[in-house]
């Protein structure tokens, strides 16, 4: 039960903006410090690939970037949820603030993507299932992107956007259901890119660790997003009044 | 209940009720938030703190009637069949020889087959005011009512806000014009935290 | 949510609609000359034509539906009466019916009308316009409430036009894949059953989950 308390003190915008800008630092050196290492493996440790040869190596930042750009996308329609029941403001500006990193992670899985392509098959892009669905996901993430940065009142713009973000969770499924089927009749490409290179240990280690970079970078980015988001809208209140002040007098 | 545009608070701790037979004007300067509270008080938007509560006359899903800024008639209906399309709305039967009456109380019997379209702001204005008439609600919610209206509609505007009174109705307005009626209470929003 | 205020709003909507009808045959115009710039850009070779028929025909009805979403709220949006219309309920949800069976009516059956004559003159056989046109019955709908909830979400919003479309457009997707796939499957010989299920799948599943989303949408929107 003392968690569930403590969980809810960071609900007030004060008490999340403490915790928010004191982890950042630390997330950043975790996330620097993941990367180096999950490169070190990925680029020397994992063996070269039998079919793909070293080309198949952007698969370490390729899947990851990948993973977050759907669990992110997962976490922003979670949050919105959770800004609809409780009308709470700072569930509006986590899933604001996750939008530009989501889109940001799913532009760098499709640049990748497009970078895999090239050496190994030969073209800039391929229609496959996986592919085509990120690039609906970017549609996505750009769509709410839009609604919020776009409204001019801004309590209107997360409200439509949340929404937004449900109704495009909910579709998700269906459109990725759609484009695999639609992906097995147009038979184009016998390229998919689901025909990875089959994982050895050290391969998934590496991912797994680029996961983790990805993950702590993003928190950091994320919570420094929000800690800017939450300045901006309780700029009026005596927590902040004094924050500045304090800072003033340094 | 606390309500607030962008990043300002327009009020908060308002609190008040709206009795049977009671009149209620709402005062302030402009951009104080009039619009906002009546439009709070018919639940179109929703309070950053606070409850609006409606009275057990609208149990049976009917409510108070509202004009606000907008007319919030469709242009291309006839007088007519703009009347009857919001009694429908408001689930209210109404016969013919009600909406004769009605009209040619507020006078506009002899346009009652002219476009919405065709009419002037005034006739316009009193078209809304003649759905006050139709839908015999027990509360009607008003924004700035004398607006745009020559002496004599003014006149039958304030007459019809006495009779509503007088019948056991009740009447919650804004108004810059000012009013001048027995009983008439008066709410101010001089203040970011009114009582 | 009363069935005798969604009939007063429908029968008052045909009421606009009948004085005003020019304003309605846009969205087919729209459609028609979308379908006609594609063999002048792409070429007019037969086989051509009628292999890219059911994806052009689709894209087209997607776009001239979704351009013609302003309709749908905004007039109403501006005079004041659709917020009339949303007094009292918590979720409006017989406003969004009704607006969405008149905005189905003007513009989807209107394409109905249409498409087959683009399926004739892009050389489909008739057989494909058949199921074609069956496939446009289930999908339209689907199109007007997806397009629906996306006009509740961008009402009153500054170049709401371009902020529709990107909103709208992935959610539809699906419906572009099914109903353009029913007809190449019709034309490489085989069956459109599945096709045709999906998309009656769709449409109970957006006729479930959209109306309760666009009413939300409308309520945060006045």
């Amino acid at each position: 039960m003392t968690s569930l308390f403590r969980f809810y003190t960071f609900a007030a915008p004060s008490r999340f903006y403490a915790l928010a800008t004191r982890s950042v630092p630390w997330l950043y050196a975790l996330a620097m410090m993941s990367a180096l290492i999950a490169l070190y493996v990925g680029l020397l440790l994992a063996p070269t690939d039998v079919t793909q040869g070293d080309a198949y190596r952007i698969i370490y930042i390729h899947v990851p970037a990948a993973w977050m750009s759907m669990v992110l996308y997962l976490a922003l329609a979670g949050w919105s949820v959770v800004g609809w029941a409780t009308n709470a403001k700072l569930a509006y500006a986590l899933s604001r603030a996750i939008a530009p990193t989501g889109a940001a992670f799913t532009v760098l899985a499709l640049w990748t993507g497009a970078l895999w392509g090239k050496p190994t098959w030969g073209t800039w892009w391929v229609w496959d299932a996986r592919l085509t669905s990120e690039l609906i996901l970017l549609f996505l993430y750009l769509g709410y992107l839009a609604m919020v940065e776009g409204a001019d009142d801004r309590q209107r713009g997360e409200r439509a956007g949340a929404l937004l973000a449900l109704v495009g969770v909910v579709n998700i499924p269906i459109i990725y259901f759609s484009v695999r089927w639609w992906n097995t009749l147009h038979q184009g490409a016998t390229i998919s890119m689901t025909a990875a290179p089959k994982m050895a240990n050290t391969m998934l280690q590496g991912m797994l660790l680029m996961t983790v970079a990805f993950w702590a970078y993003a928190f950091a980015v994320i919570f420094a997003r929000t800690s800017r988001l939450i300045l901006e809208r309780e700029a009026d209140s005596s927590w902040v009044r004094a924050f500045v002040q304090s800072r003033e007098e340094r | 209940m606390t309500f607030s545009r962008g990043r300002n608070t327009l009020f908060s701790g308002l609190h008040f009720s709206v009795q049977p037979g009671q009149a209620i004007w709402l005062q302030g300067k402009n951009g104080q938030g009039k619009t906002s509270v009546l439009k709070l008080a018919m639940r179109l938007m929703q309070p950053d703190a606070g409850v609006i509560r409606w009275g057990s006359a609208f149990d049976d899903g009917g409510a108070p009637t509202y004009i606000g800024h907008l007319n919030g008639q469709s242009v291309d209906l006839t007088v007519l069949e703009s009347l009857t399309f919001s009694a429908r709305m408001h689930s209210v039967r109404v016969s013919v020889e009600a909406v004769a009456m009605a009209l040619k109380r507020t006078s506009l019997y002899a346009h009652r087959n002219r476009l919405v379209h065709s009419l002037s702001q005034g006739e316009r204005r009193r078209l809304a005011l003649t759905r006050l008439l139709l839908n015999k609600s027990a509360l009607w919610v008003l924004d700035e009512p004398l607006d745009a209206l020559d002496t004599a509609s003014t006149v039958l505007v304030m007459r019809l806000i006495e009779e509503q009174v007088d019948t056991g109705g009740a009447v919650l307005m804004s108004s810059h014009i000012p009013f001048h009626m027995p009983n008439l209470q008066v709410l101010s929003l001089t203040s970011p935290t009114a009582s | 949510m009363s069935f005798a205020r969604f009939q007063a709003i429908v029968a008052r909507d045909l009421l606009s609609f009948r004085r005003n009808p020019a304003r309605s045959l846009f969205p087919l115009a729209f459609f028609l000359i979308a379908c006609s710039l594609f063999p002048l850009g792409v070429g007019a070779e037969t086989n051509t034509l009628r292999q890219i028929a059911p994806g052009v025909i689709w894209v087209s009805a997607l776009l001239s539906v979704v351009s013609s979403l302003n309709t749908i709220y905004l007039n109403d949006y501006i005079d004041g009466s659709l917020e009339q219309m949303c007094i009292g309920q918590r979720f409006p949800i017989d406003v969004v019916f009704a607006k969405t069976v008149v905005h189905w009516l003007l513009n989807g059956c209107a394409l109905l009308l249409g498409a087959p004559l683009i399926g004739l003159m892009f050389g489909m056989r008739l057989h494909s316009i058949e199921i074609m046109s069956l496939a446009l019955l289930l999908g339209t709908p689907v199109l007007s409430m997806f397009g629906s909830l996306g006009a509740a979400l961008t009402l009153g919003y500054r170049s709401s036009h371009v902020l529709q479309l990107l909103v709208i457009l992935p959610l539809c997707i699906p419906v572009l894949i099914f109903g353009a796939g029913a007809v190449s499957a019709v034309d490489a010989g085989l069956s459109a059953q599945a096709y045709l299920s999906l998309l009656g799948a769709l449409f109970l599943f957006s006729l479930v989950t959209t109306p309760i989303a666009s009413a939300a949408a409308l309520r945060s929107s006045s």
